[in-house]
Formats: structure tokens, C-alpha cells, sequence
């Protein structure tokens, strides 16, 4: 009996590796978008496990205008660009700011969406941002994002009396600011809207990183659909549809 | 040169070392078919290292086998399992395979060795069973059995593949003095029918009624030979005279 | 509480889709690692000098790096490297089934190498070759012996399963947090992800308990 386990068991592993070896065989190209699910409004998953978002939404529409498919992948934001590098996904169309750093690895669409960093503290605090940056204080951050760089870079490493604690996910550290764990936590605006919409939470105000724009990243070489995404986003900016999307979710 | 004059198995020239230590040196033995020859010495001399070498278990350093006149070449593997498969052996803690009953430990080298088909596998190991007198405990386990009874399972497990001759290594050692007999008898059983052995083994009185030859081991070196009677009363040697005295005294004249 | 409750209701079809997708990471997994692990056990326990070597060298390795680090290494490096293009939920199989066979491998070694030597020895006595004796009378007896170890691993694999997240394998963790995200309900999130981790578990290590008592050798003292 036991053999008889062990050889099907084996035959299983086979099967089950080789299908996913000539998995990418598909007719069809179906562009896959990573998405940091965490980062409502602009992408998140919904009720059914479906993703949604402003970003989500957004490219929906621009694949139907531009005629290609598009699917939606959440992924570990930490991950994200290495994912796009090695062809794991082929756009990022989540909440991405445009830097100078990322522009050495990908390549970004004109910007679609101007984006101010601020800090949130708990609703009952009295502090102002420059109290909340000081006194040896810890302020939450999501890692891998550009404000837990600029904030190292330019804040900390510049003598300001305060660390930083890094999480997966910006929520995550709204979550530990309303533990009493750290005093604030920074992130974009957007996410920190819908933090106080559902929070005991609000936003103190900025800290001095200069506001940042988003854009879809994608590989180098991928030129062409570059080409096609930024016509997309031009022709979506100039629709109806953008007003709607805005009003929808709100960022 | 007649058929009969050939032995069924000789050993010649065996030696085996553990690093500088020589275990057995240059022993040879011959068994002519039918014959019972019972190795007998102290702990340590070699007894069980020399049985091993006689079908490859232990790889000795020097020295040859010959099965029935024909020189084994163990670096063949065809060769090494005919050998092994030819020559029965019998360990002192019985070896029985503990994930399986006493039937499939009797079935299951019929099956897989010797490429017997099941039913008549089956067949065969029952009738072996019946034979060592355990056709009622052929669904039980090795743990399930007493020392006795496992050494009988391996008797017949030995038996089922017909071997030219057995190789038995103190099959008594490790047994209850009351559970002694009964593994005795189907030794002697054998022996009735013509069963071509080897044993070494400290049951004197026991060896001395039906042993052809009695064999003198002591550090390795096989020190005398010679008909049971003279070994136990007119060894020429005098180390065979004192072992001989002081296993009388510890295991008695009766078995 | 209510809210809370209504969240959790509605998020638990997703999260429960999560736990098929761990399920089978850690059936993969564990299936890769059962079948290679046996395979280096034996390597071990009776190749010779250089494949002990190399096994051993094999074992130290996956034993030794970080579960995250191999993730990345095998995804984003080497499949990407030879061009092979296997999905995250492949990956993360191959990846956590080749560490669980080097772990896997040390419990069945530790099997074999605790039988007595006679039942080798009686088994060759008989004229099988040594991988005929390796298959039918040593591993029966080993991977018995190796089931409560097994479990344990088993545990273990389920887990770690978590960190294919990294991957972008939406398995119950993952959802968990997506969930919570947008509804800002993490602790109870997070503890109902608990409540599904300790239910594999127990059906995990249940479903191996009642195999080893079915597989138990009828006399022999545990
Ligand atoms: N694998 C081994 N490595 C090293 N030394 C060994 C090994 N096997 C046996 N020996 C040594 O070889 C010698 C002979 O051992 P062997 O078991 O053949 O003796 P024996 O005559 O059968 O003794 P006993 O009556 O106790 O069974 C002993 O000194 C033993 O320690
Ligand atoms: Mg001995």
C-alpha cells in the first residue's frame, strides 16, 4: 500500500511541474498587473476577493480603450519591481511614485495623480508633526515605499531625534499608531483618507517631502505598451469617466 | 572426478582483518553434501566473521569460495545474489523482518528473489511453516513471538529458497534453556534429511551427537579439527583440551 | 463587535479559498520533500563517500539560508535565469519541497540508521540486492518510524507556507491582510487566520496519527 502512495505521489509531482513549466504556453498575451492590495482606495480587494481600486479601475478601462487584456496580481510590495524585472507581472499600476531611483530599473508613464505624504496620528493626540519628529519617537512607515526612504535620507540621517518602524502595509501601521506602539505614522494621502474615514485617526499634516506624481511602471523594453499605456491614460484623464473614478474612491 | 567427490561448499585461504586486527586467518573449510560440521571456540574468535565470509555478508580480504567447485566472483553482482540465495543462513538474533508477518517473512525473498508467482509463493512458505511446526502462528508478527518461534520462522524462511546448504550462526544463543529444544529438534530434523550445514554454536553435548566434524577456532585460527569424539577427549592441541573443559563445566553434558 | 462579525462573515468564503491555496502548497511541498528526502536518506545512509558528501552539502544549504532569501533566489534568479517560467504558487512548492526534503531527509535517515543491522544483513542473506532489501524491508520500517517526526515537519511546512506571500501566493495570510486593509479589522482577521492555521494542524496531525496507528506493527511496543 505504502509504495503504491509513493509512486502516485510522485507521478502528482511530475504532472503538477511540468503543466506549470508550459503554463505560460497561453494564446493569448494577458498583460498581468501587480498590485500592492494593500494600499486602498487605489487598489485593494474587495468583498469577493476580487481586486479593485482607482488603479484598478483605471487600467481596466484604458486596456478596453487601447483593445488589450489585462489581469489584476496582488503581490508583496517589497517584491514588486523585481517581479516586473523578471516577467513575473508586466505593469505596476498601484499607487507607484516616480522617482529617480525606480526610473534606473523601470520605465513610467506620464504621471496620472499628484500625491502629498503626511503623518497620522491617534484623533485625541494634540501633537503637532514637528513634536511627533522628535523626543526619540517612533513613527511607523511602510517599508519599501519612498516616504520610509526620504524620511531615512533626509530626516533621521539629518539629526532629527526619532526612528522609524517599518511595516507591510500602511494600515498595518495605523493599526500599531492606535496600539499606542508608535506615535504617528506617515504615509500618502490618499491611504491616510481612507485610514480616517474608518479610524479614530487623523492626518496631522506634511512633514517637508516635496509631493510626489504616480505613474504605471513597466519593463524597460516594453516600449510599445508604454506607448499604449500613456495614450490610455491620456484618453482617460480627458473622459467622463475620470470624474467618476474620482468621485468613487475618493483618493 | 564423480559428482560426489566434489564438496558442496569449500572456503579456502579465508582471511578478514578490522584494520590491524586479523579476525580470521587463512581458515579453510570443506563440506562435502549431507555432512554437518559444528565450529565451536571462545567468544571472539572469529566464528561469526568466518560464516559471514562464506556468502559475501563480511568481504573477506583473502580467499576464495567455491560453490559446488565453481569459484565465486563476488564483483559479479548476478553471482553474489546466486550465492546468497544457494547458501541458507541462520543468525544468532534471528533477523526476522519486524514489519512482517511470519508468512511474508517466508514469502517475500520467493517473491522478489526468486520471482515466484504469489499463490505458489504463498503455497510454499506455508508448507516450510508447517514443517518447523508454526502453521498456526503464520499471521503473527515477529513481536508477537517467542524466541523459539522466530528462530523457526527464520529456519523456514531460510528453507524456502531451497538452499544447497545453511550457514547457522549459534541459532541457540539468544534463547530461553527451555525454548532451546525446541529449535534443536528441527536442526536435528534436518540433519535427518540430509540437510548440508555449517553451525557454530556452544551447544556441545548437543553438536557432538550429530556433528561429521567438529571445528577448533581461536583467534582466528582454525587450531584443530577432527571427529566430535576426539576433539572432546583426544585433542592433540592443549587450548582445545581447556575450552573443551570449561564449556563442559558451563553448559553441562545435557542440552 | 457587529461590524466586526459581518466583516468576517463576508471575508471568510476568501479566506477559506485562501486555505485550498495553502493546502496545496503544503500538500505539494510536503509530497516533493516525502519523495526527494527518501531519496537523500538512502543517498546517506548508503551511497558512497562523495554522494554522502554532496547530500550533505545539499542539506546544509536549504537547511542553512533563509526561507525568504531561497524564494527570491529560485524566483526571481534561477528560473528566470534558465528561462523557465513557472508561477509563484510553483515556486513556492518547489522551493518550501526542497527544503522540507533536506529536513525531511535527517528524519528518515535517523530512521534508518536506528534499525537493526540484521534486518539488512538478512535481507542480502537472502539474495536480495541492496536496493531491493532498501525498498521493501528498510523504508517500510523507517517511514513508520518516522511518522510522529513527520508530523511535526508537517507543522512546520504549513507555517512557513505563509512566507510565499512574498511570492504573490494569496494563501490564508495574505488574504487575511488584503481583508483587513480595507476594512481595518486586523486583529480579528488575523486571529480567524489563526483559528484556520491551528484547524490544518490538528486535521494534519490527526490524519497522521490514526495513519500510524494503522500502519502499526501488530506487537511492537511504541
Ligand atoms: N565490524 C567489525 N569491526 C571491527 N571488529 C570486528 C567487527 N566484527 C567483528 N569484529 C571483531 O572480530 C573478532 C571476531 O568476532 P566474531 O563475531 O567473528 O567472533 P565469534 O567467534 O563469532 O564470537 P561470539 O562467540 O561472541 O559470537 C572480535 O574480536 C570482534 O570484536
Ligand atoms: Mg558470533
Amino acid at each position: 500500500m505504502g509504495k503504491r502512495i509513493l509512486w502516485a505521489l510522485a507521478l502528482l509531482t511530475a504532472v503538477f511541474i511540468l503543466t506549470n513549466a508550459t503554463y505560460s504556453m497561453a494564446a493569448e498575451k494577458i498583460y498581468i498587473n501587480g498590485i500592492d492590495a494593500n494600499f486602498p482606495p487605489f487598489a485593494y480587494v474587495d468583498k469577493k476577493g476580487n481586486a479593485d481600486g482607482f488603479d484598478v479601475k483605471a487600467l481596466d478601462w484604458i486596456a478596453k480603450e487601447m483593445g488589450f487584456k489585462v489581469e489584476h496580481k496582488p503581490m508583496d510590495w517589497d517584491g514588486i519591481i523585481p517581479s516586473l524585472r523578471a516577467k513575473k507581472i508586466d505593469i505596476i499600476a498601484s499607487g507607484m511614485s516616480i522617482t529617480d531611483k525606480r526610473k534606473e530599473q523601470v520605465n513610467f508613464t506620464i504621471p496620472y495623480w499628484n500625491i502629498a505624504q503626511v503623518i497620522v496620528a491617534p484623533k485625541d493626540s494634540t501633537a503637532t508633526v514637528d513634536e511627533l519628529l522628535s523626543k526619540g519617537n517612533k513613527i511607523g512607515v511602510q517599508r519599501g515605499t519612498t516616504e520610509a526612504r526620504w524620511i531615512k535620507e533626509n530626516l533621521i540621517a539629518k539629526g532629527k531625534n526619532f526612528s522609524l518602524v517599518e511595516y507591510d502595509s500602511a494600515p498595518l501601521s495605523v493599526e500599531d499608531v492606535l496600539n499606542g506602539r508608535i506615535k504617528g505614522a506617515a504615509m500618502d494621502d490618499a491611504p491616510a483618507k481612507d485610514a480616517v474615514n474608518k479610524k479614530p485617526v487623523r492626518i496631522v499634516g506634511t512633514f517637508g517631502m516635496p509631493s510626489e506624481d504616480f505613474g504605471y511602471a513597466v519593463r524597460k523594453e516594453d516600449s510599445e505598451l508604454l506607448k499604449k499605456l500613456d495614450e490610455g491614460l491620456k484618453k482617460l484623464m480627458a473622459s467622463p469617466y475620470w470624474n467618476e473614478l474620482k468621485r468613487k474612491y475618493n483618493p | 572426478m564423480s559428482t560426489e567427490m566434489i564438496p558442496v561448499l569449500s572456503a579456502e585461504r579465508i582471511t578478514k582483518r578490522y584494520g590491524k586486527k586479523t579476525v580470521v586467518r587463512t581458515a579453510s573449510i570443506s563440506v562435502n553434501k549431507g555432512d554437518l560440521k559444528v565450529i565451536i571456540g571462545p567468544s571472539g574468535a572469529g566464528k561469526s566473521t568466518l560464516l559471514q565470509c562464506i556468502n559475501y555478508l563480511v568481504t573477506p580480504d583473502e580467499g576464495r569460495i567455491l560453490l559446488e567447485g565453481r569459484e565465486i566472483d563476488p564483483s559479479r553482482k548476478k553471482d553474489l545474489y546466486r550465492l546468497r540465495q544457494d547458501v541458507g543462513m541462520i543468525f544468532q538474533d534471528f533477523n526476522l523482518f519486524d514489519h512482517l508477518t511470519a508468512h511474508d517473512n517466508v514469502r517475500i525473498a520467493l517473491r522478489r528473489v526468486k520471482g515466484i508467482d504469489k499463490t505458489d509463493a504463498s503455497e510454499r512458505a506455508v508448507r516450510e511453516l508447517e514443517r518447523v511446526g508454526l502453521l498456526d502462528h503464520m499471521h503473527k508478527y515477529p513481536a508477537q513471538l517467542s524466541g523459539g518461534q522466530k528462530q523457526r520462522v527464520s529456519i523456514a524462511r531460510a528453507l524456502a529458497m531451497d538452499p544447497k546448504i545453511m550457514l547457522l550462526d549459534e541459532p541457540t544463543s539468544a534463547l530461553d534453556p527451555e525454548l532451546i529444544t525446541e529449535v534443536l529438534a528441527v536442526i536435528g530434523d534436518l540433519r535427518a534429511n540430509g540437510m548440508t550445514m555449517i553451525m557454530s554454536t556452544h551447544q556441545i553435548s548437543f553438536a557432538s551427537e550429530m556433528a561429521d566434524e567438529f571445528i577448533f577456532m581461536e583467534a582466528g585460527i582454525i587450531v584443530e579439527t577432527g571427529s566430535p569424539a576426539k576433539i572432546l577427549s583426544q585433542a592433540e592441541c592443549e587450548r582445545t583440551r581447556e575450552f573443551c573443559a570449561k564449556i563442559n563445566e558451563i553448559y553441562g553434558t545435557s542440552y | 463587535m457587529i461590524e466586526s462579525l459581518t466583516i468576517l462573515a463576508g471575508a471568510l468564503p476568501y479566506l477559506l479559498k485562501g486555505s485550498v491555496v495553502t493546502i496545496g502548497v503544503v500538500f505539494g511541498a510536503m509530497s516533493l520533500g516525502l519523495l526527494f528526502g527518501i531519496a537523500l536518506a538512502v543517498g546517506q545512509v548508503y551511497g558512497a563517500i562523495w554522494l554522502k558528501r554532496l547530500i550533505g552539502l545539499y542539506v546544509w544549504f536549504f537547511r542553512g539560508v533563509p526561507l525568504l532569501v531561497l524564494l527570491f533566489l529560485f524566483y526571481f534568479g534561477l528560473f528566470s535565469l534558465l528561462n523557465i517560467n513557472l508561477t509563484a504558487f510553483t515556486v513556492a512548492v518547489i522551493v518550501l519541497g526542497l527544503i522540507s526534503a533536506a529536513y525531511q531527509s535527517q528524519i528518515f535517515r535517523g530512521a534508518i540508521v536506528s534499525l537493526p543491522d540484521g534486518q539488512l544483513k538478512a535481507a542480502r542473506a537472502l539474495g536480495m540486492s541492496d536496493a531491493t532489501a532498501i525498498v521493501l524491508i528498510i523504508l517500510p520500517q523507517a517511514l513508520r518510524l518516522a511518522i510522529p517526526a513527520w508530523s511535526n515537519e508537517y507543522s512546520i511546512v504549513l507555517k512557513d507556507s505563509a512566507v510565499a506571500y512574498a511570492l504573490g501566493v494569496t494563501e490564508i495570510m495574505a488574504r487575511a491582510h488584503f481583508v483587513a486593509s480595507r476594512t481595518y479589522q486586523h486583529l480579528p482577521l488575523y486571529f480567524t487566520a489563526g483559528v484556520i492555521f491551528l484547524i490544518l494542524t490538528y486535521a494534519g496531525t490527526k490524519a497522521l496519527r490514526l495513519l500510524e496507528e494503522r500502519v502499526h506493527i501488530p506487537g511492537y511496543s511504541q
